[in-house]
């Protein structure tokens, strides 16, 4: 299915967000997942089943003051 | 020198580190070791899907360093407590530095949408460290509604001006319940000294020491400017003359007649 990443769209036969993150190749450390305006939390990220066309936020750190 | 106790946790280094504008993460990590510092502050950017390297969090993860993540980009408090609830769950801390600054041209913090943000993230948990303007009115409002500490600036972000709100400054520091943190403009380690003679409680230096020809080198001439002011500080300096008279600090007689 396709969702989207930081509104690009992305392939993926991940069917939930801990799958997605491991697809991505993402440490689990150091990064927040948000759906909308709202955070999914690593707890809830096998729970989290993902949908066609869902919209994803995926933030990490960035050097900056 | 005393310890500063912000959010209940002690520092004995009283300069902050921005992680801004380094050109390598090896220079940043140097100029980290050689500030002595024991707060440096992280951003938050998006992942791209197809580089997920580049990885600047294993250099600044170290036991005895607080993060300080930032809301840089953010536009108002809604977005300002969206970021902060992603920031407490990528980096595992409470901490953060709240900054609105909608206007891109002179980044000045907007102190409604800063002072509603406070409100509601002291609410959340957080241990909030606003950069604000030199207000010393917002200031009481901000420590009034929980904040940490207060974070005034010198002078607009990135300008390296030095203390161009100085008298401000004086008075956020005489009034201030909450620690007082000089953030941005200092653009030299004798612009952090004068902050901490005035009795600041910190200084946050990014820029001056990011773009330094060296700055490790720098960072090292900030931690001692840093130590020196405070230092200063609490050995209470003199009260300076009100004219140009001269007063004698060796005695006037006559010795030789």
């Amino acid at each position: 299915m396709q969702v989207f990443v930081n509104n690009r769209p992305h392939d993926t036969s991940a069917v939930n967000v801990a799958e997605l993150v491991a697809e991505l190749q993402l440490p689990a450390a150091g990064i927040a997942v948000a759906q909308g305006r709202s955070l999914i939390t690593k707890a809830q990220w096998a729970d989290t089943l993902l949908t066609e066309g869902c919209q994803l936020t995926i933030i990490k750190a960035a050097r900056g003051g | 020198m005393s310890d500063l106790i912000i959010g209940g946790r002690t520092f004995r280094s009283r300069l902050f580190l921005g992680t801004g504008k380094f050109r390598s993460n090896r220079e940043m990590a140097a100029a980290i070791a050689a500030s002595g510092t024991e707060m440096v502050t992280v951003a938050m950017k998006r992942i791209e899907t197809t580089n997920a390297s580049d990885d600047m969090l294993v250099h600044v993860q170290r036991d005895g360093l607080q993060l300080l993540p930032n809301t840089s980009g953010v536009r108002d408090a809604e977005e300002a407590v969206f970021a902060a609830q992603l920031s407490r769950e990528a980096f595992g801390t409470n901490f953060l530095k709240l900054e609105i600054h909608p206007d891109p041209r002179y980044l000045l913090p907007d102190s409604t949408e800063t002072l509603r943000a406070t409100e509601e993230l002291v609410k959340l948990g957080f241990v909030v460290l606003p950069y604000c303007a030199a207000d010393p009115t917002l200031c009481k409002r901000l420590a009034e509604a929980g904040a940490a500490a207060v974070m005034p600036l010198g002078a607009p972000i990135g300008t390296n001006l030095g203390l161009r709100t100085r008298d401000f400054l004086q008075i956020i520091i005489e009034q201030a319940t909450v620690p007082v943190v000089v953030d941005a403009g200092i653009g030299a380690p004798s612009h952090a000294a004068e902050a901490m003679e005035m009795g600041a409680d910190a200084c946050l230096v990014n820029t001056a020491i990011a773009v330094a020809g060296q700055p490790a080198a720098m960072a090292a001439a900030f931690k001692q400017a840093v130590e020196a002011g405070r230092q200063a500080f609490e050995a209470v300096l003199p009260v300076q003359a009100a004219n140009l008279r001269a007063e004698a600090s060796s005695p006037l007689t006559a010795f030789l007649d």
